[in-house]
């Protein structure tokens, strides 16, 4: 296009400068004598290759290759557009999804065909979907192979569980491939993870989302170098401390992403899993947690020693409560957990952090139990880390037959919003071909981290001097609103998220599920600038606000008003009765 | 607002605000190469375009002047064909011959927004389709020798309908 738009700036000059009528003979167009141009019609087959290959990006690679078969302009400009890809998804729809003995088939034809015309690729994704993850998972045979064989760029691999993966597969993998930067993998062996960090010494992302591995910080220590995005297995054996221990002392220490899936066993203890995530690792960008009660699960309430540490450990806090312990612990036995254990406090310590995602898991006893997210650290981390961008908060709900929940949280067509808004969060300015693919529950996608974030930099100085720093009187302020009924609120509370935009001003996606709500937090939310998608589910109000209907109200259409802010997508899903 | 004329390939001269023309990066650079700020009489040629096409483009570029510049391509995921605007599509519902002409304009005018959303319209034309169907929809002529084609068949046979 390029050397067009200048072919066609000399043209234009020599046409200024008194050059007569430079006749161009277009497609399908001819000058008749008189000066007139006259067009036949134009087809589909007479359009350059660049426009072809721009329809085709449109289509499912399925469609691409069934146009080989329309006329040779088709096949020709399909061959080129394949040849020149260097990113692609095997999807379940390309493979097709015919199931034989009872498996779904894994088509080595369509696999082998995609490898044999798009020999440039410099990512190969698996989809990430059941139907896929099933065809790997049973396929008897070997893709290493082929894909060592076919490909010779290959800098980023997003594979799930395969019949395929072995020690000899993966060492032959990363033998041919020693440049790979971008790793998704589900292994079940401890040896493959070590066979991995030796040899790919520029992995930058490594992926273990679904793979179960025992004792394997030794191995951690060893990540080379360039490592900037973990995501870690399931924590089975409640090695979390040890496995950030092992980051910590390794070149995990410059990790920008840290996805971990956790069990708290014992809320004392485990403060020291996010102490240390804040202390040691400072070039967190993103954190994600999902977290929920092991089944050993300690209460602090039920062990009187316990309770004295508590206790102790909160004394030397200064923004600790002074309130009547007792009679607070009469009317919700649990209240430790949630306010008197500031469990995720050490994450303020985060200062770059601009996407914290924190999701515990659902439960299914028969009592309600109160949110291990506590307002207190959730406070101190909202003041300390001003440069959020992106905030999860989704609360544990109870599950039972009367009383379930319908809609996962992360809905498709918002997470397509919230992907597309965190790789225009994270993009790398110059690289077009590069950049972000995402996300949140789809364990298999790769996310990059750029390590400059231009965007970001830029909007810090266009809007640097718009938003006042939270003062101390706000902070104040909003502790104070955080626990102004003495009620328990079992989860994250209103006064809680009314600090928010005085806090959060950069937010753009903010999600919040089983919190509580008033119109103190609906204010804040509404204040929020920079919002661009906001995502509720579940959520409660608060009981003693008579007049929540019409703070509601109000607050949806401030939403939708668009005069004064951009456009804000909203997504609420099981709403309470008003 | 400063107009700037453009002139089709068919000499229609067409008086444009220069921040429409401006969502054109090809007249863009053109104006900024030559240091056109506005009107001084000179029309623009705009040689590969035809008069009415240029005013279907003009027209779209004015409903779309407010538009967010669209983002950069990334290869990633295949793109949603689904989200074309209404008025978008009441806007491209024009016969074929008209269609691929704004697509070639769209592409040498270099207008992002407008390249896309008229690509998205073909490839939902031909998205799901047999060949068959594909040349029938284009009126496309098949033009591989029989060997050719039972060749192309035999490589595209684990992508057929079953």
């Amino acid at each position: 296009m390029a050397v067009q738009q200048t072919y066609d700036i000399i043209n234009y000059l020599f046409r200024v400068t008194a050059f007569p009528f430079i006749q161009q003979h277009l497609l399908g167009r001819q000058m008749l004598a008189n000066g007139q141009w006259t067009s036949t019609i134009i087809n589909l087959s007479d359009l350059d290759d660049y426009c072809l290959s721009h329809i085709f990006k449109f289509l499912p690679t399925r469609d691409v290759i069934k146009c080989r078969r329309v006329c040779r302009r088709l096949m020709n400009a399909a061959h080129e557009y394949l040849d020149t890809r260097k990113r692609f998804t095997y999807t379940s729809h390309l493979n097709g999804q015919s199931i034989k003995d009872g498996h779904f088939h894994f088509n080595l034809e369509a696999f082998d065909f995609a490898l044999r015309y798009q020999p440039h690729l410099r990512s190969l994704t698996f989809e990430n979907n059941p139907a896929m993850k099933h065809t790997l998972a049973t396929c008897p045979h070997n893709i290493f192979d082929l894909i060592c064989e076919r490909l010779h760029d290959l800098k980023e691999l997003h594979i799930t569980r395969s019949l395929a993966i072995n020690t000899s597969t993966i060492t032959k993998l990363v033998q041919t491939f020693p440049e790979l930067t971008h790793l998704t993998i589900t292994i079940y062996n401890e040896e493959i993870l070590g066979i991995i960090v030796d040899n790919l010494k520029h992995l930058k992302y490594l992926n273990l989302a679904d793979s179960i591995l025992y004792n394997y910080e030794p191995i951690l220590l060893r990540l080379p170098e360039t490592i900037q995005i973990f995501i870690a297995p399931v924590d089975l054996k409640n090695q979390k401390i040890a496995i950030v221990d092992a980051l910590a002392n390794g070149n995990g220490k410059n990790l920008e992403r840290l996805d971990m899936n956790i069990k708290i066993h014992d809320l004392v203890e485990d403060v020291k899993f996010f102490d240390k995530i804040g202390n040691n690792l400072p070039n967190l960008k993103w954190f994600q947690c999902e977290l929920g009660r092991s089944n050993v699960f300690k209460e602090t309430t039920q062990n009187q020693s316990d309770d004295e540490d508590v206790r102790r450990r909160n004394s030397t806090d200064q923004t600790s409560l002074n309130m009547n312990q007792s009679s607070i612990v009469a009317i919700c036995p649990s209240i430790y957990e949630h306010r008197h254990v500031n469990l995720i406090r050490g994450l303020r310590q985060l200062k770059n952090l601009r996407v914290l995602i924190l999701k515990e898991n659902d439960y299914h006893d028969s009592e309600d139990r109160c949110t291990i997210l506590d307002d207190e650290s959730l406070l101190e981390i909202f003041q300390h880390c001003n440069k959020l961008e992106m905030l999860t908060i989704s609360c544990a709900i109870r599950c039972n037959k009367r009383n379930y929940h319908r809609y996962k949280f992360d809905m498709d067509e918002n997470l397509s919003e919230v992907n597309r808004i965190l790789s225009d969060m994270f993009v790398e300015k110059k690289s077009r071909n590069s950049i972000t693919k995402s996300i949140i529950n789809q364990s298999a996608e790769p996310f990059r981290l750029g390590r400059k974030a231009p965007a970001f930099d830029r909007s810090e100085s266009m809007f640097g001097d718009m938003f006042e720093e939270p003062s101390d009187s706000d902070y104040e302020r909003s502790m104070d609103s955080g626990i102004d009924d003495l009620h328990c609120p079992h989860t994250v509370s209103d006064g809680c998220l009314a600090s928010i935009n005085v806090c959060l001003p950069r937010l753009r996606i903010l999600q919040l599920r089983g919190v509580r709500l008033g119109f103190k937090s609906m204010e804040a939310i509404a204040n929020l600038r920079r919002l661009e998608c906001l995502r509720l589910d579940s959520i409660t109000f608060n009981h003693n606000d008579s007049e929540t209907g019409e703070h509601f109200t109000e607050f949806i259409s401030q939403m939708t008003s668009g005069n004064l802010r951009n456009k804000t997508n909203i997504r609420i899903t099981n709403f309470p009765l008003l | 607002m400063p107009i700037i004329k453009l002139l089709s390939s068919d000499e229609e001269p067409f008086e444009v605000d220069v921040d429409i023309a401006r969502m054109s990066i090809t007249l863009r650079t053109m104006l900024d190469d030559l240091g056109i700020e506005e009107d001084d009489g000179e029309p623009i040629p705009v040689q590969n375009v035809n008069s009415s096409i240029l005013r279907k483009v003009i027209q779209w570029c004015t409903y779309h002047k407010n538009d967010p510049p669209t983002p950069d391509d990334d290869e990633q995921r295949e793109k949603r064909t689904d989200d074309i605007p209404s008025w978008d599509a009441d806007f491209l519902k024009v016969d074929q011959g008209t269609l691929f002409e704004i697509i070639l304009a769209a592409n040498y005018l270099d207008i992002k927004g407008l390249l896309d959303v008229t690509c998205k319209t073909v490839a939902n034309m031909i998205r799901g389709k047999t060949p068959e169907e594909i040349r029938k929809t284009f009126n496309i002529k098949n033009d591989f020798t029989p060997q050719e084609e039972e060749q192309i068949r035999r490589e595209n046979e684990w992508c057929e309908e079953k």
